[in-house]
């Protein structure tokens, strides 16, 4: 059985408190949790792309987090959501990878338009990568794309996690994004 | 990378961003000696445009992705191999057993998909499955649950391809098609012996082995005939509609009434079709119900040998299609022309009564043709076809459709037959039964005059008019009087029907006949000057069409004065030129004049007096001036019932009018009523597509979306923009404006990149059409900059703007304060770069346009941004 709400809010509070260990007790509940919402979000409702991240997050928050947390710890949970959010995309778009895999020219009733709209893998796992690269040189400006992308966190709320100034949090943005797009397309070839 | 040359590379970077597009590079080439550097700042900010919807795609697509289920590793003793299939319901896995060793193909339903219904379903296609045991029929092998409880069916997995591949690949002939079809029809008619239709028959689902045997698979959607046990009887009318494949649906499928196994001798027509012609019979493009109603219910398709000649840009080309099947193209379409266009027409007739009884007559008939004897089917005579035609299209169309009838009695005879054709067309608008009669009395003679025509292809009406237009020169070249008012009148048909390109040609060819036959200065010339600037209209030649109108003008006015009803006439034909024009103001004086003249001269309840009202108010309707606009609407409705009666194109119109101003008052449910009554009756008018059933589909689009069923409106938007696009391609500014609808409801949607790809189309379109200084181009500019802004892409909305604000500050007769619109979402773009000088000019200058501008809440919203970044 998975721990209880509150004591997913007990370890929120403890780790902001500075308890390391409550971290890793919080992080699979909440990488559960966002891996079900995702699988469970239906195809076709799709009202802009970043707020559907967004709107897992906090689905996953409402769920998870019984008490009304303060700020801080709102935010905290979402940067925790953002990097595990990530982590469950990859994921699941490396099972349906390796499930691809094998096999070729045998066909059987299948509705060959419904197979052909799986979207291609190959973006996301090279996103993430793309990610880790720059994060190699520039952690802050990976950071704040994950943030913002996998997480939703608005720029307010990245400049909580973050620490720094919201015309640098802008700034990230906009060098990091485009980093990435180049990154993706010269890597497409 | 190095964090050194990162730092560099990063404040270039943003120091470049903040300049305008003109002034980077220099500015970057001044700032920077390093080539790499310079080279990587230049690709980032390259790629930082779109970098926002790449990036937000990678993760939709993921998410999307992980909404699928990745295969299970076991299905019972069945080891899982790969998915082959996902149906919505269902997935089909391949799977293996080890002992003893063979591959099977697996159908589970899905999680959360196993309702009461659909594990009823699948039961009953194990049960059908295990009454079948015919070699060409795939084999049922197993069945059970999964651990979580789901059904599943074991089949017999096939080694093969799609049928259609299949043959392509293989380039088989029409002979090896015809023996290989066969076999699919014996398969069928096994099917149909053990009171099971398939239902949902297509090539995916007829696979061919490595050896050559087609297999039939997929009863997912069969039906039992018969006495059926009962609980089955409510799932085929729920869930047959919902799964056919719209290309091989029968009409009787798709209006959702009960099936016999004609169904499945009509999808078998389709894939005869097919295997003969390479080419489907019909193509959708939106799938909507709606299309896949009016494609397969009501509209004929081309004998597979016509439909070789018309493939589409994204379809394959003749000698490619000939080519796989070993034929010249020439000599692939001689082979199809008789009796294989028969056998697939009558396989796939609308009225499934006229079908081929049983699979069986269809094979038979094949077998006969291979044999080289006669069939036993026989196309539908002409003039079976003809007089459906006329059923289904009613006036305008059969009026004219007559007259060209009586053209080809016989031209001997013809100026008889115009003049009988005109009293037609006259009791034709009152009296539409007693029109049916006259109908199957000139088809009878038309049969009789061409008995050569029974044969083969359907007639279509461009054929007709097609070959009428060759005739009417080559017959009548000694007699110009005659031949110029046939002429005209075909003209007038063709713009009826929406084909402008022949319809100004030929009324061009008339013109010229009239100035030969009657000479300069006469009113057969003015009528055919007039006419002529209408179709110049049309065609978006405007400038012609200007000149045209005026010199029609000129002539009335000398050869009958200021106050004569011709004069009327071409002033109201000048109005319509300048209205297309966007010239507003002076369409809104023409039509005036041209309304108190025929005031004066027709009376108040005069038909042609109600359309200088109607057209005059929608001129002012265009200006904004609505209670002026309503006032006549209602005039010119009131006088249109009492003249021309409830059922009338003209009617429609200005029914269709009051609900524009129904939506401009946000009266929405007024408007939505009004507009299902408008295309109610212009459905019954007209049978099929029309630029006025467009008009109406798009306005209920309208008033729907408005009312926040953003869904619902698109399905119209999408509806009246494919109507649009098929009929109206020559309208540049009709299809804009369809393109424009769909755009802002998507946008409306949150389907950012979608509205963007729309609404550039529109704006390409109208800027070819209609050039700069068009109301339409500055509004749809407009649309484009809002979207661009809504995509956080400031400095290219900034430069959509600018090009829309200068043009329409040139465009006369646009209200002055609608610039306030484009100014303030400049000033706030700017405002939100951090430009606050740029941002100031704009505000001050919307200030000046439009002082209230408080009063608009969008606008009052930007104001106080821009104040609030740039006190």
């Amino acid at each position: 059985m998975p721990e209880s709400d509150a004591d997913v809010t007990r370890l929120l509070h403890a780790w902001r408190e500075g308890d390391p260990a409550a971290l890793e007790r919080l992080t699979p509940l909440v990488y559960q949790e966002l891996r079900r919402l995702a699988r469970r979000h239906m195809r076709g409702e799709r009202a802009g792309h970043v707020l559907q991240t967004t709107a897992l997050v906090h689905e996953a928050y409402m769920r998870m987090v019984e008490l009304e947390l303060g700020f801080q710890d709102r935010v905290h949970f979402f940067a925790i959501a953002a990097r595990l959010m990530r982590r469950v995309l990859v994921d699941l778009a490396r099972e349906h990878k390796a499930a691809k895999r094998g096999g070729d020219a045998v066909m059987l009733s299948l509705d060959e338009e419904l197979i052909s709209t799986l979207p291609p893998v190959g973006d996301i796992v090279a996103l993430d990568l793309a990610l880790e690269e720059l994060a190699g040189f520039d952690a802050r400006k990976a950071r704040v794309v994950e943030l913002r992308l996998f997480g939703g966190l608005t720029i307010q709320e990245a400049v909580e996690v973050l620490g720094v100034s919201h015309a640098t949090v802008e700034r990230d943005l906009k060098l990091a994004k485009a980093w990435l797009a180049r990154r993706l397309s010269t890597a497409r070839g | 990378m190095e964090a050194d040359r990162w730092r560099r590379i990063e404040a270039l970077f943003h120091e470049v961003s903040e300049r305008s597009p003109e002034e980077r590079a220099p500015y970057l080439l001044a700032a920077c000696d390093d080539d790499e550097v310079r080279h990587e700042v230049e690709a980032l900010l390259a790629a930082s445009d779109g970098a926002d919807q790449q990036l937000d795609q990678a993760v939709a697509g993921a998410l999307e992705l992980a909404a699928h289920e990745p295969p299970p590793e076991w299905i019972g003793p069945y080891r899982v191999l790969k998915p082959l299939g996902d149906g919505g319901l269902a997935t089909v896995y391949l799977a293996e057993r080890s002992e003893p060793h063979m591959q099977v193909a697996i159908k589970v339903v899905k999680r959360g998909m196993d309702t009461a219904e659909i594990l009823r379903r699948l039961r009953l296609e194990s049960r059908i499955l295990a009454r079948l045991d015919h070699p060409n029929i795939a084999r049922l092998i197993d069945g059970g649950s999964t651990e979580d409880g789901r059904p599943y069916v074991v089949m017999e997995a096939i080694e093969g391809e799609p049928i259609d591949r299949h043959c392509d690949r293989r380039r088989l002939d029409l002979r090896q098609r015809l023996e290989l079809f066969r076999k699919v029809c014996s398969a069928v008619h096994a099917a149909h012996r053990s009171l099971i239709i398939h239902r949902d028959l297509k090539p995916t689902n007829i696979l061919v082995t490595e050896d050559g045997e087609p297999k039939l698979l997929d009863f997912g959607i069969a039906k039992l005939l018969g006495p059926a046990p009962v609980d089955h009887t409510e799932i085929h009318t729920v869930t047959g509609m919902r799964w056919m494949t719209p290309e091989f649906a029968s009409p009787e499928q798709v209006r959702g009434e009960p099936l016999t196994t004609a169904a499945d001798v009509y999808a078998l027509g389709v894939l005869l079709y097919e295997l003969l012609c390479g080419l489907r019979p019909f193509r959708f493009e939106a799938r909507s119900q709606r299309e896949v109603e009016r494609l397969v219910c009501d509209s004929e398709p081309a004998a597979p040998s016509a439909r070789l000649l018309e493939t589409a840009a994204e379809e394959p080309s003749l000698a490619k299609i000939a080519e796989a099947r070993r034929e010249s193209p020439e000599r692939l379409r001689k082979r199809l022309t008789g009796d294989l266009d028969t056998i697939a027409g009558v396989a796939m007739h609308k009225e499934a009564e006229r079908r081929y009884p049983s699979v069986q007559a269809l094979e038979d008939d094949i077998r006969r043709y291979l044999e080289s004897r006669p069939l036993t089917a026989r196309p539908d005579s002409t003039a079976y076809r003809l007089r459906k035609f006329v059923r289904r299209n009613r006036t305008p169309v059969s009026a004219a459709v007559l007259v060209v009838l009586s053209l080809l009695v016989g031209l001997g005879s013809t100026y008889r037959a115009l003049q009988i054709a005109d009293e037609q067309r006259r009791r034709a608008e009152q009296h539409l039964e007693e029109l049916e009669e006259v109908v199957s009395f000139n088809v009878g003679m038309f049969e009789l005059a061409d008995p050569g025509e029974a044969r083969g292809n359907s007639v279509t009406v461009r054929e007709v008019l097609d070959r009428a237009a060759e005739r009417i020169p080559r017959e009548l070249g000694d007699r110009p009087a005659v031949a110029a008012r046939l002429m005209s009148t075909l003209g007038l048909v063709h713009q009826a029907l929406g084909l402008y390109g022949p319809a100004g040609q030929l009324l061009e060819q008339a013109l010229a006949l009239r100035r030969e036959a009657f000479g300069e200065d006469s009113l057969e010339v003015l009528r055919g000057v007039h006419q002529l600037a209408g179709a110049r209209r049309d065609q978006r030649q405007l400038d012609e069409a200007l000149e045209l109108a005026r010199l029609a003008l000129e002539q009335s006015r000398e050869l009958f004065g200021e106050a004569h009803r011709e004069t009327a006439a071409a002033l109201h034909g000048l109005a319509a030129v300048h209205f297309a024009r966007g010239e507003w103001q002076e369409a809104e004086d023409h039509y005036r004049e041209a309304l108190e003249i025929r005031r004066r001269a027709l009376g108040d309840a005069h038909a042609a007096t109600a359309e200088s009202a109607n057209d005059l108010a929608e001129v002012l309707f265009y200006r904004e001036r609505f209670p002026a606009a309503e006032e006549l609407f209602l005039e010119a409705l009131e006088i249109r019932r009492g003249s021309l009666g409830d059922d009338h194109p003209a009617v429609a119109e200005t029914l269709n009018n009051l609900a524009a101003i129904a939506l401009t008052r946000n009266d929405l449910p007024k408007a939505e009523r009004l507009g299902i009554e408008v295309l109610e009756l212009r459905r019954k008018l007209y049978g099929g597509p029309h630029r006025d059933l467009v008009k109406s589909v798009h306005n209920i689009g309208v008033a729907i979306g408005k009312q926040g069923r953003l869904e619902e409106a698109e399905d119209y938007f999408r509806q009246a923009l494919e109507m649009a696009e098929q009929i109206l391609r020559d309208d540049p500014v009709e299809v804009g404006r369809g393109l424009r609808a769909l755009s802002h409801n998507l946008e409306g949607q949150g389907r950012l990149g979608e509205a963007e790809d729309l609404i550039r189309r529109a704006l390409e379109l109208e800027l070819t059409a209609l050039g700069e200084l068009n109301p339409s181009v500055a509004m749809t500019r407009y649309s484009l900059a809002r979207l661009l802004a809504k995509r956080e892409q400031h400095r290219s909305a900034i430069d959509v703007l600018a090009s829309q604000i200068q043009s329409q500050r040139q465009i006369p007769g646009m209200p002055p304060e609608r610039l306030a619109y484009p100014l303030m979402l400049l000033a706030e773009q700017n405002a939100l770069l951090g430009e606050c000088g740029s941002a100031r000019i704009a505000l001050t200058e919307a200030l000046q346009a439009y002082p209230d501008l408080q009063e608009s809440s969008s606008l009052a919203g930007r104001h106080e941004l821009v104040t609030s970044r740039c006190p």
